[in-house]
């Protein structure tokens, strides 16, 4: 199963262009579909769900900038980056303005655009409350966490824990200073029991993280902890 | 009794099933006076029947014929052993290994790795010596351990898996395997729960 890896959607119509991005996206462990028009890019983005999107502007049946504008009319909010041979000022602005979020400008260095689309999925998880911790997802929002197609739910309490303790992964942190965080100091000695429900969901999910809960909380890799 | 199909063989099927079920006593009873908890709820066993033995057969492409009912398929005898606790489960897993000798043919674990839609269970089948008429003859036996929530959760996935032509099957399918999730966390949670208690 595969379904961490991250889904992009790549659409150029040059398609021997499309394939070698698609092998390099590919290669960097990433779930690639490709289209070659703007009409096969609104159907895929119909039927799946992606991570970040790329699109040429230059494409037959629909260009670039009409289909940004059909994805955003679909309320998908799914990041994307324009791909445009034309250094046209024009173009960029209005694909911008009509709610894509990046652009390149062709020709490319493979390591720009990796980097781009990392800061678009960062971006997208950070908005969306959704954090990688090892092997596992953490979807703050959805009160879930999941690995492969497994997800375990969390209660509200429990999601503020873990929010806790993956956005403080360097310090150890007493149960204290955690609902000091948290829940203005209240309800500490409940702390140990959240954390020990979320330690066994990690261990049901085969995560490679475990909660260190030698003198206060951290998260950390399984190794460093004695269970 | 489906002896028409089984024949004298059933005596075999029953007795695989009383063998295992003794042992199973054993540890019951052993770990309450030790461990002062019994990790069984309980124990459901069945020989499977002739129509689904037929059917099972030809979905394999097998001649439907005795000795392949026996031989080629593992599950003629079935034990079905109900825990409350995840941990019971793996800690029966692991006392029914302990007997040298029984020999591990399959083994599948899906509480670690559930099915797609959902499935949990542990699923381990075994070749046991039974001594008949003075012969030690070897019979196959599945197992499937599981807590009493996925049990619960197996027997409607069950039920419509044999209903043909249900309404909004899919919104179904989604539904259940969400039941699933929010039946594996619960079982998480009140092993947490339980932990807690004993740590008192």
């Amino acid at each position: 199963m595969e379904d961490n890896k991250e889904k992009i959607l790549l659409a150029d119509d040059v398609e021997e262009l499309a394939k070698s991005i698609g092998k390099i996206l590919k290669n960097h462990n990433y779930d690639v579909d490709i289209a070659f028009d703007g009409l096969e890019v609104m159907k895929m983005v119909k039927e799946n769900k992606y991570d970040c999107i790329i699109l040429d502007i230059m494409m037959p049946n629909m260009n670039g900038i009409e289909a940004v504008k059909e994805i955003r009319n679909l309320r998908v909010n799914t990041p994307i980056i324009m791909l445009t041979a034309r250094d046209l000022v024009e173009d960029k602005v209005y694909g911008l303005d009509i709610g894509a979020n990046d652009y390149l400008t062709k020709p490319f260095e493979k390591d720009e655009l990796l980097a781009r689309i990392r800061v678009q999925t960062r971006m997208n998880n950070e908005r969306e409350e959704k954090y990688r911790i090892g092997n596992i997802i953490f979807n703050k929002k959805s009160l879930e966490i999941s690995k492969d197609s497994v997800i375990l739910n969390l209660n509200e309490k429990e999601a503020q824990v873990l929010d806790f303790l993956v956005k403080n992964q360097k310090c150890q942190a007493s149960k204290e200073e955690i609902s000091q965080k948290i829940w203005n100091g209240e309800d500490y000695e409940k702390i140990p029991l959240y954390v020990e429900f979320i330690q066994e969901k990690l261990i049901a999910l085969n995560a490679n993280i475990r909660i260190n809960e030698d003198n206060g909380y951290r998260l950390d890799n399984i190794y460093n902890v004695n269970l | 009794m489906q002896t028409s199909f089984y024949k004298d063989e059933i005596i075999k099927l029953e007795a695989v099933i009383t063998e295992i079920t003794a042992r199973l006593n054993v540890i019951r009873k052993y770990e309450k006076i030790y461990n002062d908890r019994d990790p069984i709820e309980y124990i459901k066993t069945r020989i499977k029947s002739e129509e689904s033995m037929k059917e099972k057969l030809k979905r394999k492409n097998l001649e439907v014929n005795l000795e392949n009912a026996l031989s080629k398929v593992y599950d003629a005898a079935g034990i079905r052993i109900v825990c409350a606790y995840i941990d019971d489960v793996y800690a029966v897993v692991e006392k029914l290994k302990q007997y040298d000798d029984l020999i591990v043919i399959k083994e599948k674990d899906y509480i670690k790795d559930p099915k797609k839609n959902g499935y949990r269970s542990y699923h381990i089948i075994f070749s046991v010596p039974l001594s008949i008429a003075g012969i030690i003859q070897r019979v196959y036996v599945e197992i499937q351990i599981r807590t009493i929530a996925m049990d619960f959760w197996s027997s409607l996935e069950h039920e419509m898996k044999y209903k043909k032509n249900i309404k909004s099957q899919e919104i179904i399918v989604e539904e259940l395997k969400r039941c699933a999730n929010e039946i594996a966390t619960t079982d998480i949670n009140m092993m947490a729960i339980r932990n807690m208690i004993n740590k008192c």
